[in-house]
């Protein structure tokens, strides 16, 4: 089959051609309106956040000056939690051995007089003296043993012996000290 | 000539078309520019929330310690009273005597026993009624230019004292400040009932100022009695 009628070929390109141009306008179309759409939605993203940002740096400046205006206090609390924290840990680790000692002098019987007495350690101390007799000797050990104070852990005698020169009791003793006990 | 009217003739159906697409990608393009511009003020706003986050939370902490009614220069002059920034021996040993004299008591023996952990150590020997002892011992440990004792020895009596007198031997320390200040601390830490307990605690400490010599320096002969 040749077609020999070239007019209705020509009219049939021209109606294709029509076509092609109309899906192109309303495709143009659409993609013009997303684009626009696309646009606007930028535009309101980024001038929000735009807006945000400049609230933010103006409540820094704010912030800022009035951090300026207390800027000597929050040095001094600076210094102040810097310096305790080394003071704490430094108290937390002394003893105050006038408590001890303290203490100590009211546990002790009339009897007896200590002659001696040396802190070997924060938990341990020494104490050498003489006592009127093996019953005032007892009561010291005695009182010390039922200490209420949460000083005195408890006692161990090392030593006792009768002076026969003077007729008193010679003793030595080590007292534990309960640990913590002597921190303020 | 010819070869454009030809491409006009054959573009001339589709031009509204292809404008419309034309305009819609340079509209696009704008929009993503807009886009890469949105990001970078995105991360500058984040960077600024940061910071601002950061301020608020100093403000917070400096109203709070403002609320609590905290005395800052008191409690620094304090602080700065009891642990000093640098270590002196001199002044160490003029605050021995001075506790000493005030407690009674007469200092037999002073000596340097070294640097350690707990700063420059001193052995001090002193004499005296035993409930003098007891209280220069107690003036030490609540001094300023914190002194701590290390170890003791009590003893019955003094050379030419009394029989009631009593010597004791005792190691000191001398602290200084060994950190350095760190501004990154939380400073509502000075609300906290260990830093109360402190301050209260330091309240009672006494500071000494060291005395200024009034006698004459300098002299021909060094060795002249």
């Amino acid at each position: 089959m040749v077609d020999i009628n070239l007019l209705p070929q020509n009219i049939r390109a021209a109606e294709n051609e029509t076509k092609l141009a109309g899906y192109l306008k309303i495709g143009g179309a659409v993609f013009l309106a997303i684009s626009v759409i696309f646009l606007v939605v930028s535009l309101v993203i980024f001038f929000i956040t735009k807006g945000e940002r400049i609230k933010s740096e103006a409540k820094i400046t704010s912030l800022t000056s009035q951090l300026q205006a207390g800027q000597n206090s929050e040095k001094s609390a600076v210094l102040l939690v810097n310096k305790g924290a080394e003071l704490i840990k430094i108290m937390q680790q002394t003893p105050r051995y006038s408590k001890l000692l303290t203490t100590l002098s009211q546990k002790v019987p009339a009897e007896v007089n200590i002659s001696e007495l040396t802190i070997t350690s924060p938990v341990k101390i020494s104490a050498a003296g003489d006592s009127g007799s093996y019953l005032s000797l007892s009561q010291f050990l005695k009182v010390i043993t039922a200490d209420t104070s949460g000083i005195f852990g408890g006692v161990s005698l090392q030593n006792v012996v009768l002076s026969s020169q003077t007729g008193r009791v010679q003793f030595v003793l080590d007292i534990t000290i309960k640990e913590k006990s002597l921190i303020i | 000539m010819k070869g454009l009217s030809k491409v006009t003739t054959f573009i001339k159906p589709y031009s509204l078309g292809l404008v419309l697409v034309a305009v819609g990608l340079i509209i696009l393009l704008a929009g993503g520019g807009l886009l890469l511009s949105w990001q970078t003020e995105q991360t500058a706003l984040d960077s600024v929330k940061a910071q601002v986050a950061v301020l608020e939370e100093k403000k917070a902490a400096l109203d709070r310690l403002v609320a609590a009614k905290i005395p800052l220069g008191t409690y620094e002059a304090t602080i700065n009273g009891v642990l000093v920034d640098e270590p002196s021996v001199p002044v160490v040993m003029d605050q021995v005597q001075q506790i000493a004299s005030e407690s009674n008591v007469v200092v037999s023996a002073l000596q340097f026993a070294g640097s350690g952990t707990s700063g420059t150590r001193l052995q001090v020997s002193v004499g005296g009624a035993y409930t003098n002892v007891l209280a220069f011992l107690n003036r030490l440990e609540t001094a300023g230019r914190l002194l701590t004792v290390s170890s003791l020895r009590v003893s019955a009596g003094v050379a030419g004292g009394s029989n009631s007198d009593v010597t004791a031997t005792l190691e000191l320390g001398n602290h200084s400040f060994s950190g350095q200040v760190s501004p990154q601390v939380d400073i509502t830490k000075l609300i906290t009932p260990e830093y109360t307990h402190l301050f209260q605690v330091l309240a009672g400490y006494k500071i000494y100022q060291a005395r200024s010599g009034s006698g004459v320096v300098g002299k021909p002969n060094p060795f002249e009695k």
